[in-house]
């Protein structure tokens, strides 16, 4: 069949040379389809997530509108009319005909009248919190932790730097929301003394540090509460990082959102 | 030859690697992976097997004979569990299946015989696993273009067997007379094979290796 040995060498490494060839084409071909189908999935993972922040967004934003909606019924109406209420219990209290006993228990209707009052307008103020459109972040930070003040036994400090005209107000509303979450969550959970939020801009980064010397949680066994799924989603929208170091001695949050990329 | 005789204990001991990795991940493999396991561990066997009869008779052909057949066997079986959703390439697998138990048995008993290499059965074995190979491609790629084939154990045992057959086809076509009437022209080849070996075990290994992500 083979004249030679030669002949016989050439024909098997021509074969196989050939079959080589074959084989580095198919397995080249498998290697450059499987980078295209990478690239793929990676695209079409990157405009899921960007469509799931549209949708954060769009809800964040509705949420935001209901919010002032309610915050406005509740001032003007049901806090109108306790109002209402409250000026013709003073009127009632103030005839000279009723006994004692019925203007204590006037006075006491009132004394609560005014306390629904007062927390109606709290609410109303968290709900759409005006004094963040009148007076900046500071301020609507600094009359919250004053409202949380005259609740707690805890000693409040807040730092914030001045960036307001850096950043849009509804990303002011998120820096906001996340640290009344933060301050609320100190004062209902933490039984701490001492607690400080600060508001800090360096290099378009923006970090809310909220630090306790409360009683810590692991946040590994804890059941997330509304209040830190509420952070960790506006967190999320905004594309920003999240970081939770909590001992016995005190708790340390570390929140950073990039603000180029949320302006 | 000296050299040569160490890449060809290298290569026979190459079997180790998809034994370990099979080991490991053992719970893990579903059915088609059990079974190449199983004949993970029954070429070891052979390995050893072959090692004795060399020195007892200074032939290991009827091991030969016997690794092929069961070899064949298990790998259009594996196949088959792929494919069997496609009805026409069962009934090819089945007839490919008989065609081979036919020439296999032809092979030992009427032409070459069970003391000489089975030329005829092994380069039809080559073929059919080639084709077969050539057709899962082909079918992964039709039907599942968003699919990381890293991730797919049969994509590394196929490979394996792409590889493996595809580039020792001529040697196993001329083995008669590159090995038997040339045995000087037949260095290279014999390297070639044993290299491809290696990266066969090495492949099949991969294959097990694809199921530590499964749970159980």
């Amino acid at each position: 069949m083979f004249q030679t040995s030669n002949e016989l060498i050439l024909v098997y490494f021509a074969g196989t040379l050939f079959v080589f060839l074959l084989v580095a084409f198919l397995l080249l071909y498998v290697y450059l389809h499987q980078q295209k189908v990478n690239r793929y999935t990676l695209r079409l993972r990157e405009q899921e997530i960007k469509k799931q922040q549209e949708l954060f967004i769009a809800l964040h934003e509705g949420e935001e509108k209901e919010r002032k909606r309610l915050a406005e019924e509740l001032h003007d109406g049901i806090g109108a009319k306790l109002s209402g209420l409250k000026m013709s219990l003073e009127y009632l209290a103030n005839q000279k005909q009723l006994d004692a006993a019925d203007k204590e228990l006037l006075h006491r209707i009132s004394l609560g009248m005014n306390e629904s009052i007062e927390e109606l307008r709290e609410i109303s103020q968290n709900l759409k919190p005006s004094i963040l459109s009148n007076k900046g972040l500071p301020l609507a930070l600094n009359e919250y932790i004053f409202h949380l003040k005259n609740k707690s036994d805890c000693y409040f400090q807040l730092f914030v730097d001045d960036f307001e005209e850096e950043i849009p107000f509804e990303f002011q509303i998120t820096i906001y929301r996340i640290g009344s979450e933060l301050l609320n969550n100190i004062h209902k959970h933490a039984k701490a003394t001492h607690a400080t939020l600060q508001i800090l801009v360096s290099e378009n980064m923006l970090q809310i540090i909220a630090e306790d010397n409360g009683k810590g949680f692991d946040e590994h066994n804890i059941v997330t509460g509304i209040g830190l799924a509420n952070i960790k989603g506006r967190v999320a929208i905004y594309k920003g990082t999240i970081n939770i170091d909590s001992s016995v001695s005190g708790t340390t949050i570390i929140i950073e959102l990039p603000i180029q990329e949320n302006k | 030859m000296g050299s040569l005789l160490f890449y060809i204990r290298i290569s026979q001991l190459s079997v180790v690697i998809p034994l370990i990795s099979g080991l490991i991940f053992f719970k893990k493999l579903d059915k088609p992976f059990k079974l190449l396991f199983a004949f993970i561990c029954f070429s070891a066997l052979i390995e050893i097997g072959s090692s004795v009869m060399v020195h007892l008779y200074n032939n290991n052909m009827p091991l030969l004979h016997l690794y092929i057949f069961f070899e064949f066997c298990i790998f259009m079986y594996i196949i088959h569990l792929f494919f069997k959703e496609k009805k026409m390439l069962s009934k090819v697998i089945l007839i490919s299946l008989i065609v081979f138990v036919l020439t296999a048995i032809a092979d030992a008993v009427f032409l070459d015989g069970i003391w000489k290499f089975n030329l005829y059965a092994h380069s039809l074995e080559s073929m059919i696993l080639v084709a077969f190979s050539l057709a899962y491609y082909y079918l992964f790629y039709k039907e599942n273009q968003e699919m990381l084939v890293w991730r797919q154990p049969m994509f590394w045992f196929i490979t394996g067997i792409f590889f493996y057959f595809s580039l020792n086809f001529f040697f196993f076509l001329l083995q008669k007379f590159l090995l038997i009437q040339n045995p000087s022209t037949s260095t290279i080849p014999t390297f070639i094979h044993a290299m491809t070996n290696i990266i066969t075990n090495i492949l099949f290994a991969i294959s097990f290796r694809c199921f530590r992500r499964a749970t159980n």
